[in-house]
């Protein structure tokens, strides 16, 4: 639950006391149970004048039952089936009730395991309750919870008590806050290490208009519930501090009553109070009813203490409580929606603003390109067949033998030494054999491009010439073509008196011819146009 | 429930519910969809004027380029390279060319052309004409037989690629070749073989 001000219902034995809190927290009204109308009047209350806020109904009625019980340590899962059953076997004729766990805990003993403590609390559900219950209904506001009010003041009195305690002076274990509410009666509330001990309701003189009578009265209330207090385990060694909401005349007759309880006595005037604990409430005419402290604490917290089971208050908040859930949850969705809606709608303004630029844009372009095609169409010229026309032309060129610049390149090899008598050039077809010879020869020799043609060139000799020095002449030849052509492939086939060599076999030929044989070498060329 | 919420809680739950319908509607049903859509029409648009740009800058390349090309097909239409091959003034040429290269005789065998597919010139609605042409020549010296086949290369119109050539030496410079020349004779000391391919570019409608 968010803190928001909230409306409370104070369920008192004579009326309901609907108090405004929040900034300047006050009594709104008192409706006795037995008035005319009393859920119409009340309801009305609630919506005119404390502005529909949520409403917390806390009950200050003398009947509410305490018990403080052990409950066996169990896993987490079962923990709270074994507290309700024990809570409805403790308060089987009280259907509204709760369990408080405290911080103390039981140790193993002969009692039993350990165990943790809890007060298990319960409330008839009067007349008055329903009364209550109907007008809440009937206003329709948000019922945040139903509450025991000395349970959820138990954090008050340990906050003013922690106020009130000097700096650097020992807190006391007990804490008593004593106040009158406005039905007369007087709450007592005895807290033990910040945790509710011990509560008590008890009619005394209304008005404190004679003081010495109303501080005495009050002084014997609280020897009453000393004297409790000593059965709950009280010793005067744990410490104890007194807080009496009282007036200024009242304090001082009080103080000299209670000057020899021993404890820590604080008497303070309802507005001291709310301005130690830090509540705003209004002027109070009466300076002695603590009621609105109660109002103004209970109001400001954002959760109750210990929030009672009642099927009656559960049938309103829930419900009302997922209501308003739910709008807050639709008021979110549907800020979600309306920005996916705006921003996608800004979305389309943008693009459909883009979009037009383009087709202008585009409108624009094809004036340009008509322009383009226009211009290109006057060269009265077939652009395909131009570019189509160069394309072969420079490829026709490319695998284009060029005889002649071999010839001068072989010519200036061969220099005037040597004579030429035969070249067999021929554009190498290209099968499976030859595209792997090349692919061999490319690699081995790093050549980069794939021969077209294969020239083999043939000089002879004269017969005189020595072997060796030929043969020389021969790779020299070689080597020089090598060089004229480096991109391309020379070898030497057929050296002179080669007798490897087996190609030119000459079969049943004359002596004359075989020595003219032994003198002709052959040098192979192969390359491309580089 | 109505008595729990009330009936005005409960018809603004109504109207908040009904809002969020609305504007759920508005958003996943019209703006989202519409975003969706415009966004795929301007890239789609986008795309299109981009290539649009391309294909116009492609036009204003390719005309500077055509315009340096033209000159290029101004030169192989003058050399010939989209005639139909006549043979007639072809072989007048290369009479021509026998007779300015000094070799002592060629013999042509112009043989019958055959069109060569190819998809660059089915591109451009045309074909290949190709013809091989056999020359055997007879000449005194090589220089000769080099200056007819630079005459060839230079002069045939459309393109000419040497296919093969087989260059021999059959005779000796020796005094009875001498003699010959003193008297006046061509003695035949090269032979020569070459084959040439013969290219044109011709329109597919004049195939045949």
């Amino acid at each position: 639950m968010l803190s928001f001000k909230k409306t409370v219902l104070i369920i008192g034995d004579e009326a309901l006391y609907l108090y405004e809190t929040g900034k300047g927290s006050r009594l709104v009204d008192a409706v006795p149970w037995g008035a005319e109308n009393f859920q119409e009047t009340v309801s009305k209350l609630i919506i005119k004048e404390c502005g529909g806020k949520p409403v917390v109904i806390v009950n200050d009625m003398v009947e509410q039952h305490y018990r403080k019980e052990r409950v066996p340590s169990v896993g987490f899962l079962d923990k709270k089936s074994v507290v309700n059953r024990k809570l409805a076997i403790s308060f089987p004729n009280y259907p509204i009730r709760a369990a408080l766990p405290l911080k103390e805990k039981a140790e193993s003993s002969g009692r039993g395991p350990a165990a943790s403590l809890y007060i298990f609390a319960a409330a008839p559900s009067t007349e008055a309750f329903q009364k209550t219950m109907g007008a809440a209904n009937k206003s329709l506001v948000t019922v945040s919870g139903y509450a025991l009010l000395p349970v959820e003041s138990a954090s008050m009195i340990s906050t003013l008590s922690s106020k009130m305690t000097r700096r650097g002076a020992k807190r006391p274990k007990w804490s008593v806050f004593i106040g009158q509410h406005r039905s007369g009666s007087l709450r007592q509330v005895v807290i033990r290490d910040g945790e509710l001990a011990l509560t008590r309701m008890t009619p005394i003189v209304d008005t404190d208009v004679d003081a010495d009578r109303w501080s005495t009265e009050v002084y014997q209330e609280f020897q009453a519930t000393l004297s409790y207090m000593a059965r709950f385990g009280f010793v005067k060694e744990d410490g104890l501090d007194v807080t009496i909401i009282a007036s200024n005349e009242s304090g001082a007759t009080l103080e000299t009553l209670m000057s020899e309880v021993g404890a820590q006595l604080y008497t303070l005037n309802v507005s001291e109070a709310a301005e130690k604990l830090g509540l705003s409430i209004s002027p109070q005419a009466e300076a002695h009813y603590a009621d609105v402290l109660h109002a103004a604490w209970i109001g400001k917290r954002a959760k109750l203490t210990l929030p009672m089971q009642a099927t009656a208050v559960n049938e309103i908040s829930r419900p009302r409580q997922i209501a308003n859930v739910a709008s807050f949850l639709m008021v979110g969705s549907a800020a979600f929606f309306a920005y996916q809606f705006y921003d996608n709608y800004m979305n389309v303004i943008s693009k459909s603003g883009e979009l037009s630029k383009i087709q202008s844009q585009q409108q624009t372009l094809d004036i340009e390109y008509n322009k383009e095609v226009e211009r290109k169409e006057k060269l009265g010229i077939d652009v395909r067949l131009l570019k189509a026309a160069i394309s072969l032309h420079g490829q026709m060129e490319e695998e284009d033998i060029k005889p002649l610049r071999i010839f001068r390149g072989v010519g200036k090899a061969i220099g005037s030494d040597l004579r030429l008598d035969e070249v067999n050039m021929r554009r190498i077809k290209k099968d499976l054999f030859t595209v792997a010879q090349s692919a061999i020869n490319q690699y081995a020799n790093n050549t980069e491009e794939e021969p077209i043609y294969e020239a083999l060139l043939k000089l002879s000799f004269p017969g005189t010439t020595d072997v060796d020095i030929g043969n020389k002449e021969v790779d020299n030849l070689a080597n020089r073509i090598q060089a004229m052509f480096p991109k391309h492939d020379v070898e030497v086939e057929k050296y002179l008196k080669d007798t490897a060599y087996v190609d030119d076999v000459v079969i049943g030929a004359d002596q004359e011819d075989q020595i003219l044989q032994d003198y002709v070498a052959s040098v192979s060329i192969r390359g491309g146009q580089k | 429930m109505i008595k729990v919420l009330g009936t005005k809680r409960i018809g603004v739950l109504g109207i908040m519910l009904a809002v969020n319908a609305v504007l759920a509607s508005a958003a996943y049903l019209y703006s989202i969809p519409q975003a969706s859509r415009l966004e795929k029409q301007v890239n789609s648009a986008q795309s299109q004027l981009n290539a649009k740009r391309s294909e116009i800058d492609m036009l204003v390349n390719d005309y500077a380029e055509i315009q340096k090309q033209q000159s290029v097909y101004n030169l192989l239409k003058n050399d010939g390279f989209f005639t139909d091959q006549n043979r007639l003034e072809v072989e007048k040429l290369l009479k021509k060319i026998e007779a300015e290269s000094g070799v002592i005789s060629a013999e042509v065998k112009l043989k019958r052309g055959v069109i060569k597919d190819n998809r660059v010139a089915t591109e451009a609605k045309h074909s290949i004409l190709e013809s091989p042409v056999e020359i055997d020549i007879e000449a005194m010296d090589d220089r000769s037989i080099y200056k007819y086949i630079y005459f060839v290369e230079q002069l045939f119109p459309g393109h000419v690629s040497t296919e093969s050539l087989v260059f021999k030496r059959v005779g000796e410079v020796n005094s009875t070749v001498l003699r010959g020349v003193v008297g006046g004779s061509d003695p035949v000391l090269m032979e020569a073989k070459v084959v040439f391919l013969w290219r044109t570019l011709i329109p597919k409608k004049q195939e045949g």
